[in-house]
């Protein structure tokens, strides 16, 4: 198992590095598409280590206060929203990230891999996703925080839930990985789900405003106060408490505050999510080797008259056999 | 259906045998209980026309796909039983060929062969072998998004055989590419046959098929309608019939119903 994934570090690391040096261009056109395409790694591995040194330092002052008693030291929240952050990118995330050698097991079945270390490698590609580059470090400083501030009990905890997060994490990437392949693996249920995406987002970036309680002016110049209703407000916070993040964020408060069985019991949390997560991931990774989308074949069920037990074909003839 | 006598079969080593396999998409039966006997150091050439169930099965025995149903041995061992075994001493040329765009040639078969366990410095010296026998020497260190077609099934196949496997099974090698690559293709299938390995080949080209070929098997909406040695398969068909002939008298060919096409 170590030597294949071996191989896979190596491999990533090949296709990252020919990405950067090798162009391959014909034409003009050519090379200016790949400069482009070019300018986006080059961009995030430049921005990558200020970024990172960054979200260390934040997270060690974090870890720090939390240690020095602070309730809700303010750094640490923005920790937490950045691990919200982090979150909702490891589930929107393939839809952006140019996932080809992820997306596409199929051609390593070709190989003597077994399937478990083939979901274990795939999986393990999202350690190279930018926001988790950018959340490893940024959890492992809010422990080293914590022991510096003067509690090593609390620092291991947190530093437990941390990796119990990450595991989550990678499991939720890879969950969402595999549905997506699944789905857009046929045409038509691929456009459908674009659509779909194109028409929630904006939407869903309009709830906020039309949920939020605060006040407005009226025609009249007086100002009215809107209240959002209690089922959205009660919703949203049973949603909330179960958000990995906020598991993590309430784990590591509680152990700053020396209360190590609420802690405990939010990583088992975590942890029993994780698995959950990378159950249902390794069952859809099973599906999308055992699918036949590879063949590229979509079946119609309206039988050919004259022979028995057939069924007509779609498309092209080609893509049958 | 002609099929291998019961003796000849009993005097050879199969390397690849079905039974009854069988393949489903939803309501439409793709592969529909075939018996293939593949003879160990033979040449098997799989025909069939379009839609026929030739990939479907290919990619049943190599693993790509799962059978709805029947039992299959490829060299002595059940794929779905133990896939890694089998696939350790198999290689296989897809139709869509399977290579990382992102990765030059030499890093493809690098890449392989560490998969495969290969010691680094044998890995190389095979890599260059088969680099030269391809002729894709100077493309070592080319990006395969930057190969043609040609040279795309080259490095495949070279993919294929760099982990020294017993049985190749090649989906549509010659479609696409010119007489050279072709021939070098040939070259190295007729080397690799002559070392003991067998070679399990789809294609629609039945002039390559009939040249090369030790056994041929004809397959039909799905199902297998005949299976032996090509030599027998023809002279059952009556003397200096063609291999063309007797495919489109498997296949049903010749009942097709004809139009004038006047208009034209």
């Amino acid at each position: 198992m170590v030597r294949i994934l071996k191989a896979f570090a190596w491999l990533r690391w090949r296709m990252l590095v020919n990405a950067l040096e090798r162009t391959g261009s014909r034409d003009a056109l050519e090379r200016f598409s790949i400069a482009i395409e070019k300018l986006g790694p080059l961009l995030a591995a430049i921005l990558m280590i200020p970024s990172v040194l960054g979200v260390s330092v934040l997270g060690g002052a974090a870890g720090y206060a939390l240690a020095q008693g602070a309730a809700r030291p303010i750094l640490f929240e923005v920790c937490r929203y950045l691990l919200l952050a982090v979150t909702a990118l490891a589930i929107i995330g393939p839809l952006f990230l140019p996932a080809a050698d992820r997306t596409n097991p199929i051609r390593l079945l070709l190989l003597p891999i077994p399937r478990s270390v083939l979901y274990v490698a795939q999986s393990s590609a999202a350690f190279g996703d930018p926001w988790n580059l950018l959340a490893i470090p940024l959890l492992g400083t809010v422990a080293i925080g914590m022991a510096a501030g003067g509690e090593p009990a609390a620092a291991l905890v947190a530093l437990i839930a941390a990796v119990a997060f990450v595991v989550l994490i990678v499991g939720l990437a890879s969950l969402a990985t595999s549905v997506l392949h699944l789905l857009v693996r046929d045409r038509r249920r691929g456009e459908l789900v674009a659509l779909l995406f194109i028409v929630i987002i904006p939407a869903a970036s309009m709830l906020p405003g039309m949920l939020s309680t605060g006040s407005r002016r009226s025609r009249d110049g007086a100002h009215r106060r809107i209240v959002a209703p209690a089922w959205v407000s009660n919703a949203g916070a049973r949603v909330m408490s179960v958000v990995p993040s906020q598991i993590y964020a309430a784990s590591a408060r509680e152990a700053a505050g020396r209360n190590y069985g609420a802690a405990s019991t939010r990583i088992a949390v975590l942890a029993g999510i994780g698995l959950l997560l990378h159950g249902l991931g390794a069952a859809a990774f099973k599906r999308v080797l055992d699918s036949p989308g590879s063949s590229g074949a979509r079946r119609c069920s309206s039988p050919v008259p004259g022979r028995s037990g057939s069924t007509r074909r779609c498309g092209s003839p080609s893509s049958w056999s | 259906m002609a099929e291998l006598t019961r003796d000849t079969i009993a005097r050879m080593d199969l390397a690849v045998e079905t039974r009854g396999l069988t393949r489903d998409f939803g309501s439409f039966r793709a592969v529909d209980g075939i018996d293939l006997q593949v003879p160990a150091g033979s040449f098997y050439g799989f025909l069939g026309p379009n839609g026929a169930g030739k990939s479907t099965t290919i990619k049943c025995l190599t693993g790509l796909l799962k059978p709805s149903g029947g039992s299959m041995q490829i060299l002595g061992t059940d794929p779905l039983a133990d896939p890694v075994s089998v696939k350790r001493r198999i290689g296989v040329v897809p139709e869509d060929l399977a290579l990382f765009d992102r990765l030059t040639a030499e890093e493809t078969l690098l890449f392989v062969a560490q998969i495969h366990g290969i010691e680094l410095p044998t890995a190389r010296a095979r890599s260059a072998d088969l680099l030269e026998v391809m002729d894709l020497k100077g493309a070592g260190t080319t990006l395969v998004t930057d190969f043609s077609h040609g040279m795309r099934k080259k490095l495949s196949l070279a993919a294929a055989l760099l982990p020294a496997p017993r049985l190749l099974f090649l989906d549509e090698p010659f479609e696409g590419i010119d007489a050279v690559a072709s021939r070098q293709i040939k070259d190295l299938m007729q080397s690799f046959l002559s070392r003991g390995g067998t070679i399990f080949l789809t294609s629609h080209i039945l002039e390559i098929v009939e040249r090369l070929s030790t056994h041929i098997g004809v397959i039909a909406h799905g199902k297998l309608v005949a299976q032996g040695r090509i030599d027998d398969l023809r002279a059952g068909g009556g003397i200096g019939r063609t291999l063309e002939e007797l495919f489109i008298g498997l296949v049903g060919g010749e009942a097709r119903p004809h139009t004038s096409l006047d208009w034209i």
